[in-house]
């Protein structure tokens, strides 16, 4: 097969590529998938509204939807363009916020996304937008109006109350932990759960505990309560006919159920952050930690690059503040309680500086929260990518000559699309020839040039029948929301077992970044973006890496190492050696949605005897990031029990099940669940609480202390063993 | 591995291994293989020491001729005859003798017929030295449309997410459900060999019955209906519906739930107890859609049989006449909308704790239960009984 490169030509500028390429490319793979035609897909976008010249303020739903009328695309913009029906006639009426979602089809967005740019084409109302997950019209509520809920349901609870909303995938509600004490074992604490995952509100028999929703279904506290009683037999649960009964499952309909596994993360994460056992618990302490519970659709989380399951969380943050409002507390109307919000997901991807569309949604949550006065903190893991090979660091100064290369491997077998981003560290435009991007493709591939040119430049590799399976391109800064320019390598997947071909080849991919002397020194940091198969998820993709001869990945004699990593000839190291030449390295593999400045971000450490040298683990990924605000993580929490025992214990899918999983997925809202003990006493705990209160349990001066840019504060080494250890205490390994 | 059994530590390993053994019973008539019938020694091998070994038997062979002396005659008034057809001589023989026993006992008052589409499974009445007799119908079984085993296939190829899950399960689940009821009850070999016993031999009544159910009904399995459902383990040659995993397990469960209950021992009577073994039941059950050798509506035939075969076996067993007969009609497996997609198998449908005893219900369109009428005179089967009350005896 021949493959050639195609430059752009002014026709073609699109505001954001990487969309093109999803939507036009991608979107071959996924039409197949979903068995629909590609042109009538809905894919969820996330918007950043543009600017109204004449209020200064952002352009409402209904401004941006009237645009769309003259766009060419017909009259009725219900074909092509849809605001969610979470979104009141109120909320569509004001100045939107600085994210919002809609549903979109391709013809659409190709025409926002050439739109943007010219400056002679009609308006749009849209300043930057990504695309999510992608939907067959079946698959969503297509509905004009506003829902309206008849009689919603309100929840009083007790003051000192502070509210866990957890953001997952595979939440088994019914678990014990999430239920009242033994003599309310059939009394949910989750008082709102939208389970995208499950069959949606329609086809469900009519209850009046069920809410709408777009996708999946909303069901309230009272509902799941009265679905745990009638499915108690013999004074247990049966989980499995509680599931189907609230369509959280479904066999004729689903091809993987993360709650009919023995362990779901979910679950898992939601027990260290709110879970309460039924037995030797003072009953109050579980009634004030309600719950408001967000399961992600599995299809969307499968895929880890975050581009889908990130998608979501505008949605999701929008859900859990507006049925935040639905509970107060006794005896103080119009006070509500305090919200702790845990996201245990990361990615690789994104500019690193607090720019991102996940890190700018989360932190306008957290504003529109302070706004109304509620004390409101978000939490999020660090990312497991330390030792992922996944993030490069490239520098390019002084004489000639001045180019730095990366290998790239990209997977043979791989289903989905490979990526990567390489984004300057010069804030603002930059000339033209500031840094040229050039791509050096396996098989004959003849190298192509992308320079970084303003406001885009792009190269898209086909074959002879002119498919696209490739795309490199820049983007320049502060187009979209970013302050600084990236380069984007995307390909098309390298195999599928459905006819979705021609697919990208594999194999060993070179890039050279070359800067001219009057460029001085340019500095740029690349990340592979995330598509591996998860653990327990169906086969999704295989993992592409920098491979770098000079990365050091073991120890060996003669290397030096960083005093916290042990010489042990063929140990893995945690830590990038002292003066490292390699270009691959483990600083700055922190979590693509962990910089902004607001979000308590929390790394995990292994659990030993004597706990002062806990060293954190391999995998935890590390700071710094472009945010001099945000330097790595703020604490870190035990994500193993032991280096040979991975993990810490909570539940399992099955009421009665604790099973122990690793990553920062866990120690992330165990965190969670220490500021809302410290929420609930009326204290602050936003991230510099939390670093103090890592410093306090994890003093400086030792020498087992890791740095910052690993554990922030410190390791919160007096957190508490929340439902057991997989040793006994004293047993040191 | 049995024939080490009875000697020293070992010996309770060997015991362990003969739950194995009883377990061949009814894993390899679960493949249908004729080693069904030969594994009915493994019954036999209950806690015995080895049998015969050749220096033994050389021994005894020397031994005799050096002590034996002259063959003395032996009157006939100086032994007593052991009464006959009585159950106290079950006390003497071996497990596997007995099992041949209970076998004629439970089979030869079962009959069969395929008419009209429908297996009917028939239990006997009969009053031994009368000539009045009488089948009555004890299950009727109609297999579904293939509309309803096209229906439930996505089903199958969804549940295949579950197989890294539960590989471990299913593997072991190739042998019966003992060593899984046996994880909730306290049965063991060397602790309540009765109740092994009983419980063997309602394996062996469920086995029995189901694979000529299987026969007459010809259902195909999903690996004949699509090349990609692929089953996780070696899909038996036998028909689909009913599944002899649900059967067996169902019925099994149903006669050690009922016998704790008749014992009357606390804890064991608990309804927790039975809400157990019908769990670990249908657990099995559903474990073989999740290989993929099975339809759900596979797992809901074969637990109405199963769990009737129970409780019939545990009727006979307490010297009760069975009095009724149950009817499965496979093409009444549908949903409100006339579909069977997402119809999965769900126990508590075909099952009630609230009636006396608990067991059977008739809640869904497809199972029903018919009175015998006319009946003719009844004799209990006095093997069967002296069983029942062995097992009993030993909560």
């Amino acid at each position: 097969m021949v493959f050639t490169w195609h430059e752009f030509d002014s026709g073609d500028i699109v505001l954001n590529p990487e969309a093109d390429f999803r939507i036009n490319t991608l979107s071959r793979a996924i039409a197949v998938d979903l068995k629909t035609d590609a042109d009538d897909i809905w894919w969820l976008t996330v918007v950043q509204p543009a600017i109204d010249p004449r209020t200064k303020e952002n352009y409402t739903l209904l401004d941006i939807r009237e645009f769309a009328r003259y766009l060419g695309l017909g009259d009725d913009t219900s074909d092509f363009l849809l605001i969610p029906p979470e979104y009141s006639q109120d909320f569509r009426k004001s100045a939107a916020p600085e994210t919002v979602s809609f549903y979109a089809r391709r013809n659409y967005l190709n025409t926002v996304n050439r739109f943007v740019l010219d400056p002679d084409a009609n308006e749009t109302g849209i300043a930057w937008f990504e695309v999510g997950p992608a939907f067959r019209p079946d698959d969503i509520v297509n509905q004009k109006d506003p829902f309206v809920i008849e009689k919603p349901a309100e929840f009083e609870v007790q003051e000192g109350s502070v509210v866990m909303a957890v953001i997952d995938n595979g939440i088994a509600v019914g678990h014990e932990l999430f239920r009242g004490s033994a003599d309310a074992a059939e009394t949910s604490r989750v008082k709102f759960f939208w389970n995208m995952d499950g069959v949606a509100s329609d086809d469900l028999p009519a209850s009046v505990h069920i809410e709408p929703a777009t996708v999946g279904n909303v069901w309230t506290g009272n509902g799941l309560t009265e679905h745990l009683a009638e499915n108690m037999h013999n004074g247990i649960l049966d989980d499995t006919a509680f599931y189907q009964s609230i369509g959280a499952t479904d066999w004729s309909n689903r091809r993987h159920t993360p709650i009919a596994h023995r362990l779901s993360h979910g679950t898992h994460v939601m027990g260290l952050a709110a879970g309460f056992p039924s037995h030797g618990t003072e009953s109050a302490d579980a009634e004030k930690r309600p719950i408001i519970a967000v399961n992600l659709r599995t299809s969307d989380v499968q895929d880890p690059s975050g581009s889908l399951f990130a998608s979501w969380l505008e949605q999701a943050l929008f859900f859990i503040l507006d049925r935040h409002k639905r509970i107060g507390i006794e005896g103080q109307p119009g006070v509500r309680p305090p919200l702790v919000i845990n996201f245990s997901f990361g990615n690789y991807a994104g500019p690193h500086d607090g720019t991102g569309a996940i890190e700018k949604k989360i932190r306008n949550a957290l504003i529109k929260a302070a706004n109304q006065t509620i004390k409101c903190e978000f939490v999020l893991p660090a990312g497991n990518g330390n030792e992922s090979r996944c993030h490069a660091r490239i520098e390019i100064c002084g004489d000639p000559p001045r180019q730095q290369s990366l290998d790239w491997r990209v997977q043979p077998s791989d289903r989905s699309l490979s990526a990567l981003q390489i984004w300057l560290d010069e804030e603002g435009q930059v000339p033209d020839d500031y840094v040229t991007l050039t791509v050096d493709g396996p098989g004959g591939i003849e190298p192509v040039d992308v320079p970084s040119h303003h406001p885009v430049a792009w190269q898209e590799l086909v074959n002879e029948q002119d498919e696209r399976l490739g795309l490199v391109y820049f983007l320049g800064a502060n187009v979209g929301p970013f302050k600084r320019g990236h380069f984007g390598v995307f390909l098309y997947a390298t195999d599928s077992p459905e006819d979705v071909g021609p697919f990208a080849p594999s194999g060993h991919w070179k890039l050279h970044l070359q800067a001219p002397e009057h460029s001085g020194d340019v500095r740029a940091k690349a990340w592979v973006i995330r598509d591996e198969t998860l653990p327990g998820y169906p086969v999704f993709g295989r993992q592409s890496y920098f491979d770098d001869p000079l990365y050091a990945e073991f120890y060996e004699p003669g290397l030096q190492i960083n005093p916290l990593d042990r010489p042990l000839i063929g140990g893995r190291l945690g830590y990038d050696p002292v003066a490292t030449p390699a270009l691959v390295r483990r600083e700055g593999t922190l979590s693509g949605f962990a910089s902004g400045d607001r979000t308590v971000v929390v790394a995990g450490f292994v659990n030993t005897d004597p706990q002062e040298h806990c060293p954190i683990a391999l995998y935890s990924a590390s700071g710094p990031t472009n945010n001099p605000a945000k330097t790595g993580p703020d604490a870190s929490g035990q994500s193993d029990d032991s280096i040979v025992m991975h993990g810490v214990v909570s539940a399992g899918s099955a009421s009665g099940s604790f099973v122990a999983m690793p990553g920062t997925s866990v120690s992330a809202p165990q965190v969670a669940r220490w500021i809302a003990g410290e929420l609930s006493q009326g204290k602050a705990s936003g991230p510099p609480q939390v670093r103090a209160a890592a410093e306090t349990m994890d003093p400086p001066g030792g020498s087992s202390k890791p740095p910052g840019t690993r554990s922030g504060g410190g390791r919160m080494l007096d957190l508490p063993i929340l439902f057991g250890r997989s040793r006994w205490p004293g047993q040191s390994w | 591995m049995a024939n080490s059994g009875g000697f020293g530590p070992e010996g309770s390993l060997g015991s362990l291994g003969s739950l194995g053994s009883l377990g061949s019973l009814g894993s390899l008539g679960s493949l249908g293989s004729l080693g069904s019938l030969g594994s009915l020694g493994s019954l036999g091998s209950l806690g015995s020491a080895p049998a015969n070994p050749p220096l033994l038997v050389q021994a005894l062979i020397t031994n005799r001729d050096g002590i034996a002396g002259s063959f003395e005659p032996v009157p006939a008034g100086d032994v007593d005859a052991d009464n006959q057809e009585s159950t106290a001589y079950l006390d003497r023989l071996s497990p596997g003798v007995r099992a041949s026993i209970f076998s004629l006992e439970l089979g030869s008052r079962i009959g069969f017929k395929f008419t009209g589409g429908e297996a009917n499974v028939y239990h006997l009445q009969t009053e031994y030295g009368t000539s009045q007799t009488k089948y009555q119908l004890l299950m009727a079984m109609k297999r579904p449309t293939q509309e309803i085993f096209s229906d439930q296939l996505t089903m199958i190829a969804n549940y295949a997410d579950l197989r890294a899950d539960r590989a471990g399960e299913i593997i072991s689940q190739l042998a019966t459900p003992l060593e899984f009821l046996r994880s909730i009850a306290f049965v063991d070999p060397d602790r309540t060999p009765f109740t092994v016993e009983l419980l063997g031999m309602s394996l062996w009544l469920a086995n029995y019955v189901e694979m000529r159910v299987k026969y007459a009904l010809a259902c195909k399995r999903p690996i004949e209906w699509s090349p990609q459902i692929q089953p996780m383990i070696w899909t038996p040659t036998h028909g689909s519906l009913p599944s002899g995993h649900a059967t067996e397990a169902f019925c099994m469960a149903q006669v050690l739930w009922r016998l704790l209950q008749e014992t009357g021992t606390e804890p064991y009577s608990g309804d927790l107890w039975g809400e157990m073994m019908m769990r670990q039941a249908a657990r099995i059950a559903i474990n073989r859609t999740v290989a993929g050798v099975h339809f759900p509506v596979d797992s809901a035939a074969g637990a109405v049989l199963g769990l009737n075969l129970g409780e019939y076996f545990v009727r006979r067993s307490m010297q009760n006449a069975p009095d009724k007969g149950w009817k499965f009609d496979g093409t009444l497996f549908k949903d409100a909308s006339g579909s069977a997609e997402g119809l999965d198998f769900d126990w508590r449908q075909y099952y009630d704790f609230a009636t006396s005893p608990p067991g059977l219900k008739a809640e869904t369109d497809w199972v029903s239960e018919e009175d015998f009428l006319n009946s003719a005179p009844d004799a209990p089967s006095q093997p069967l009984g002296w069983l029942w009350n062995k097992a009993k005896a030993e909560w």
